[in-house]
């Protein structure tokens, strides 16, 4: 059934608070309708609309706090990162060289490179496509995930060949909004060292970047992107030498 | 602003350098506090990064999509409460502290600008600056700023039509209406 007509006063009245967002979303709907079949309404409203954009710029301007750019671009980047196809050569940047990404954007990049650079560099995630082949000597660690909730689901293990270690998960949960996985290094009764791996994928082969010593656990923390210089929470996985 | 629509990092840090003053700014005025503004801006930038694809450029400049996305951050966060008791409109001694530096000759005209556009504002009579404020910056609904000012719905809303047009006729007066800084 539709609803009685109102005044076109009325329909005319409500369009400043329509362009000003202060209107009931039913009434809004009705001014939506009303306008396009009313051409001076219509009209009117593009002129009040015109006026309203200059509320936001006439503000004092203020300069954002510092980190706040660094916050929301590690977010960017991490998710970045993760949209890029898999990345099979792992070892053309080291973790300790890899550089900010407006640095290593200065110059022209090609598209893929910039594709691999972003997952490579920028978020240290590292997933080898491909079929694995077990080389001689490689041992596996068994991996321990804290949480029982995850752990119904989700399997990690430690690869290692020589002192190069590698992370495999599987089904992990998501990393919370803005943060990543982060792998790191103890040696006993050391602190945890970042590892120069981060991650948001939930399946996959991670590359622990630095070399693995022996008697070393692997752990991975939930850290804010794109990642911290000590750990902030407890190790939600824990792989401990053989 | 295709690049970052594409998911290129880079390109919307590009948007973000070249917005984020005025996003801040805005989150700032109608927050009214730095914590609540940084939350405000940081959502509405994520919100862009995810949503890029929904930027049509033939409804406005990028400017204007940015400013629409923080402001509707704003009133959710305004309208969850989280922020209307702390909201302190007019913090001058807060605001000067983290006044932006004018670098460029952009930054130093959009200065200026926004002085202008203020001019325009406080030209209104206070009634109709009033509910501008209270509807604009303070997300209230015209029903809730009716039953605020103790006045009839009707008038409110004549009160802030009356507002945008004689700012728009400020406008073209100033030739300011092209303004796209």
């Amino acid at each position: 059934m539709n609803q009685p007509q109102r005044p076109h006063s009325e329909y005319a009245d409500a369009l400043g608070a329509y362009v000003l967002g202060a209107l009931d979303p039913g009434e809004r709907g009705e001014i939506e309708r009303h306008v396009q079949e009313c051409k001076r309404c219509g009209q009117e409203l593009v002129e009040l609309q015109g006026a309203a954009e200059i509320l936001p710029r006439s503000v004092p301007q203020l300069r954002p706090p510092a980190g706040l750019k660094d916050r929301i671009m590690g977010s960017v980047e991490a998710e970045a990162a993760s949209r890029q196809p898999r990345v099979r050569d792992a070892g053309a940047v080291r973790a300790a060289e890899r550089p900010r990404l407006g640095r290593l954007f200065g110059r022209p990049l090609t598209a893929a490179a910039m594709a691999a650079a972003v997952a490579v560099a920028v978020a240290g995630i590292v997933v080898l496509g491909g079929r694995r082949v077990s080389p001689p000597g490689a041992r596996v660690l068994s991996a321990r995930i804290t949480d029982p909730s995850v752990a119904a689901r989700a399997r990690a293990s430690v690869r290692v060949v020589g002192n190069h270690a590698t992370l495999q998960v599987r089904a992990l949960p998501h990393p919370p909004p803005r943060r990543v996985y982060q792998v790191w290094l103890q040696r006993p009764g050391g602190s945890p060292v970042a590892a120069g791996s981060t991650f948001i994928v939930r399946t996959g082969t991670v590359e622990v970047r630095r070399p693995l010593r022996r008697g070393q656990r692997v752990l991975v923390t939930v850290e804010p992107a794109p990642g911290s210089s000590r750990p902030t929470r407890p190790p939600l996985i824990v792989a401990r030498p053989a | 602003m295709q690049l970052a629509r594409r998911g290129d990092a880079r390109a919307f840090e590009l948007i973000y350098d070249r917005h984020s003053t005025a996003a801040f700014s805005l989150a700032y005025r109608m927050c009214g506090s730095t914590t609540a503004a940084e939350d405000v801006t940081q959502e509405a930038f994520l919100a862009m990064w995810r949503q890029g694809g929904r930027y049509d450029r033939t409804r406005g400049s990028v400017r204007t999509w940015v400013l629409g996305i923080v402001h509707n951050r704003a009133i959710d966060a305004l309208r969850r409460s989280e922020v209307r008791s702390r909201r302190q409109a007019g913090d001058q001694a807060l605001a000067e502290r983290l006044e932006a530096p004018e670098r460029t000759e952009i930054e130093a005209a959009r200065r200026q600008q926004a002085a202008s556009l203020r001019g325009l504002i406080e030209q209104l009579p206070d009634e109709q600056s009033k509910v501008i404020e209270l509807a604009y910056f303070g997300g209230f609904t015209s029903s809730e700023i009716a039953r605020m000012l103790d006045a009839p719905l009707g008038t409110v809303k004549g009160r802030m039509r009356l507002a945008l047009r004689k700012l728009r006729a400020g406008m073209d007066g100033a030739e300011l209406s092209g303004a796209r800084l």
